[in-house]
């Protein structure tokens, strides 16, 4: 009995000094370790380090966060642009012709798109999908080189969009942090009235006309409910709810359409040059596809199907890092 | 109820000589602004201007009722805009008892340079509506004769902004009776000009009077009562704008008000500054501003202020002749702020609008689908810095489009449209615009001419290969369309089907070509890329060739023609892009005068028999669909 009053008294003990050092280093601590393993592994030593218990913080927007007193914002942002400076800077790197290399950093940027997504907030979102897109460039360079009979690793679930329904939610529940918007009560109105569209493109316009107060969505808020016109790596800096829903959906498009087409393309024996010299040639596109399914669709986003034009561009990406680049973090000055 | 348009129609009158006095009590200037407003209707009569059953109607008169001395027809001599009066000639009928003798000297070289101006004002409702049974006026005397015609009373007051530039009242007393001035006024006893001043001259709701002189009533003339006219003693210049417009290419009027601000009739003018710091436009008067007091009108832009006030800044306006003024900034425009036009006098003689000389708002008349309304002369320019801006935005979202999402040939088009040259994977064949081209917003993006030639662009051909005439075939709103011209020969079809049916060969296909009835086609959001690259098209001479089965589905569906579209950025349009397609509309505005990018073209697609329904998962159209 002894023993056993000893044993609870130990672990009580234990627990409330280990929730007091919790306590005590809730904002400074994890940082640090986070910061750390950045610093010393890369983008590789930070996905053990949260592989082996680690934890990554939920970042959000700086409107957000002075809302809600998050008051290591400035930390955070430095944490998360330290981890979006690494990601820019394999973006720029040529990638591997080795397709064993390729796999692995293809499963290590998913794996750590995963952990950000998870971890919630519209910052780690975002840097999630830049994860996330440039697995999926490093994918299409294993289909290129394997002319299309690997597909390089699975998805992580969280990047999974069914249906432009499951784009609404998101936009819903990201709306807080957007002050603009969620003090305009559209997240009330659209929780009471939802509206419909098969793709998000056509969620957009129906958004956009919804009657505020004094004028409409699109009025008020034309930039952020519209197609996004700035790069992915530059939304992290903004407050545009939009643009990540819309990039959210573009990744299903990118792995659900259009590398499944480039391989099918590749398999049936198309020519990269081809496609390369005369990408708005769609009839030898089609001449290649037509004994295949090459109406691959672009739902959620929008409505349409994969061409021969749009398969060019992304070639164009996964083969040359500057192009990536571009389109990820736009025109280097 | 509404009341009936109030319609006003103003003379201006000019008179080499300022006066002639009588020595008798004859009260010469009402007779003779009488016989000037007669001259000045004739004038218009005859010159051709209007009708005088128009005349009639348009004062909603059953008969013109003519001032006091009617003109005798072809007495009147307006030959190149002179014409010599003689009273004797002019009247011959005895005038009523008190107008004195008819020996008077004749007036010398009335000029006949009868302006002719006309307003529409809608009298809200409320108002008495009475109908005048006769026609009122009133004139000025000197230099400017100015009648005001209303075809009925108002029921509010009328401003109309006139520089007063003389007064008469300290040669020609007529306030009192007996000390006429005797003797013929000649260059030696010429009136001379007093210290201008800035008038509105108000015709007061209900009366008809102005407020610096009194109804003169032709029909008092009749009856020989001239109390009240005697007290008419100021000269009124009428500082009118009859046209303004954008001086953003030197010499082109092609962009402004009244009705030149594109075929959308938008109520504004947006144009691009000329260099970072300016913009021009140009205004024409209606009337002559005499070369004396120049100098004095000064002409602004203003900004609206938080309490709707308008704030003049500086500028320079300069006269070119006596109705042509330029208007040119001196003050940082900054992005994208509306400006209003607005005009002084410049008592001080400083050169800029002062406090104390209130300014006057110029309003011009504005048709919009086919309503006329007065509105405040608007501006919204571009500065080279929104220029170059906006195009930097423009071609960092294109370049991420043609790689990012499905908009490529909305991307190239963008890219092509920024660099001023022709889009990517396109041929190109020289081609005009016209300032009122379909499909253009403003006109704006066209390097007009001086004359009313169109401007010079080029056409982006695509050819039937081309992935944008592939999606324009399989696009969502083609099907529609289609469908639409299906439809409308769905009957006559029906009936061959179940004529043909009764030879018994299922298999059996019947072929047609027809043209399409509809020759226009917009995108919708479904079709995203041609929504944003196109807008909508118009078709040259489309046709449709295509087989038809037994249960009345298509097959082997060809569409042939043309499909042509202008490049255009619509600034007022609710757009899906968002900011970026109002940032093109800065692009569209600065060009030529801020750089290349910016330039209108048109778009000629070759449909090229593509079949809309080559998707194996797309159902054809059946003429049978239950």
């Amino acid at each position: 009995m002894k023993s056993i009053i000893k044993l609870l008294f130990y672990l009580s003990l234990t627990y409330f000094a280990n929730s007091e050092a919790q306590s005590a280093s809730a904002e400074a601590f994890p940082l640090k370790l986070l910061g750390e393993a950045i610093e010393k592994g890369g983008l590789a030593g930070l996905n053990s380090y949260l592989d082996e218990g680690g934890k990554w913080p939920r970042i959000t927007t700086d409107s957000f966060a002075t809302k809600n007193k998050i008051i290591n914002q400035i930390e955070l942002v430095a944490l998360s642009n330290r981890l979006v400076g690494l990601l820019r800077e394999r973006a720029e790197e040529e990638p591997s012709s080795e397709i064993n290399t390729l796999e692995s950093e293809a499963m290590l940027f998913f794996a750590l798109g995963e952990k950000l997504w998870r971890a919630d907030g519209y910052r780690n979102r975002l840097v999630s999908l830049l994860c996330c897109d440039l697995a999926s460039h490093r994918c299409g360079k294993i289909i290129i080189l394997s002319r299309g009979k690997k597909m390089g690793p699975q998805r992580p679930d969280v990047f999974t969009v069914r249906n432009s329904g499951e784009m609404l939610k998101l936009f819903v529940k990201m709306i807080p942090e957007n002050k603009g918007i969620s003090e305009s009560g559209l997240d009330d109105l659209l929780a009471d009235a939802p509206v419909n569209g098969e793709t998000w493109l056509e969620m957009i316009v129906a958004i956009r006309n919804i009657k505020l107060v004094e004028s409409t969505v699109g009025n008020r808020f034309n930039e952020a409910v519209a197609l996004p016109s700035s790069f992915l790596g530059s939304n992290i800096f903004k407050e545009n709810i939009g643009a990540l829903v819309f990039d959210y959906g573009w990744e299903q498009v990118m792995h659900e359409s259009m590398l499944p087409a480039l391989a099918v393309y590749l398999k049936n024996g198309g020519s990269l040059k081809t496609l390369l010299e005369e990408p708005t040639n769609a009839t030898k596109f089609e001449g290649v596809m037509k004994n295949e399914i090459y109406h691959f669709s672009m739902n959620p986003v929008m409505s349409g199907i994969v061409n021969g034009d749009q398969i060019a561009g992304l070639v164009e990406a996964i083969q040359s890092p500057e192009n990536l680049s571009q389109r990820l973090f736009g025109i280097k000055k | 109820q509404s009341l009936p348009e109030l319609k006003v129609m103003m003379f201006v009158a000019e008179v080499d000589r300022t006066y002639r006095a009588s020595d008798y009590a004859d009260p010469e200037w009402a007779y003779r602004s009488t016989h000037l407003l007669s001259t000045g209707v004739s004038a218009l009569i005859n010159g051709g201007a209007i009708e005088q059953e128009e005349l009639e109607d348009w004062l909603g008169l059953s008969e013109l009722n003519w001032p006091a001395y009617p003109p005798v027809p072809g007495v009147i001599d307006l030959t190149l805009g002179k014409q010599k009066l003689s009273r004797q000639q002019d009247f011959p009928e005895q005038p009523p008892a008190g107008w004195g003798a008819w020996d008077l000297p004749p007036l010398e070289a009335v000029r006949g340079s009868f302006h002719f101006h006309s307003r529409e004002v809608t009298v809200p409702d409320g108002g008495n509506g009475e109908e005048m049974s006769y026609l009122k006026y009133w004139g000025t005397h000197a230099t400017k004769k100015v009648w005001v015609l209303l075809n009925r009373r108002l029921t509010e007051d009328l401003e109309v902004p006139f520089l007063k530039i003389a007064t008469k009242a300290s040669t020609l007393d007529y306030q009192n009776e007996g000390t006429w001035y005797e003797g013929a006024i000649n260059e030696a006893t010429k009136v001379t000009l007093g210290d201008p001043e800035v008038v509105k001259l108000t015709v007061r709701a209900g009366e008809n009077v102005s407020e610096t002189g009194v109804v003169l009533d032709p029909l008092e003339a009749n009856e020989g009562t001239f109390e009240n006219e005697r007290r008419y003693d100021v000269d009124l210049l009428p500082v009118e704008v009859k046209e303004v417009w954008s001086d953003q290419i030197t010499g082109v009027e092609a962009n402004g008000f009244p009705d030149k601000t594109g075929p959308n009739e938008y109520p504004y003018i947006f144009m691009g500054a000329n260099t970072a710091t300016t913009f021009k436009v140009k205004i024409k008067l209606a009337a002559e501003i005499p070369a004396a007091v120049r100098s004095q009108i000064l002409f602004r832009w203003a900004s609206e202020g938080v309490l709707e006030e308008f704030l003049p800044e500086s500028g320079i306006s300069t006269f070119s002749d006596g109705t042509i003024v330029q208007l040119s900034s001196d003050f940082n425009i900054n992005v994208g702020r509306e400006r209003f036009l607005v005009w002084a006098f410049d008592e001080n003689k400083n050169g800029q609008i002062d406090g104390f000389e209130s300014e006057v708002l110029i309003k011009m008349q504005h048709v919009r689908r086919g309503a006329t309304t007065s509105i405040p002369c608007k501006f919204i320019p571009i500065t080279q810095s929104d220029y170059e801006d906006s195009k930097k935005i423009l071609l960092d979202w294109a370049s991420a489009q043609l790689i990012q999402i499905p908009l490529r040939n909305s991307a190239r088009h963008l890219i092509a449209f920024c660099k001023g040259t022709v889009p990517i994977y396109s041929g190109s064949e020289s081609t005009t615009i016209k300032r009122n081209e379909s499909g253009l917003s403003h006109p704006i993006g066209v390097a007009f001419r001086p004359t009313n030639v169109p401007g010079i662009s080029f056409k982006a051909t695509i050819s039937k290969d081309h992935d944008l005439s592939k999606k324009l075939i399989r696009s969502n709103a083609l099907r529609i369309w289609l469908a639409g011209e299906f439809n409308s020969v769905a009957d006559g079809i029906k009936n061959d089907i179940i004529q043909e049916r009764r030879n018994g060969d299922p298999a059996a296909l019947l072929s047609y070509s027809i043209t399409a009835k509809e020759k226009s086609l917009a995108f919708g959001v479904v079709d995203p890329d041609l929504l944003f690259c196109l807008g909508k098209v118009t078709f040259e001479n489309p046709t449709i060739d295509f087989k038809v089965d037994m249960y009345g589905f298509v097959s082997e569906v060809k569409v042939w023609g043309l499909a042509n579209d202008l490049y255009d950025f619509d600034r007022e349009g609710e757009e899906i892009l968002g900011y970026p397609a109002r940032k093109a509309s800065e692009v569209q505005a600065g060009f030529p005068s801020l750089g290349v990018g910016g330039k209108v073209f048109k778009t000629q697609i070759d449909m090229g028999g593509g079949n809309p329904y080559d998707d194996p998962n797309l159902t054809p159209y059946t003429f049978f669909p239950y």
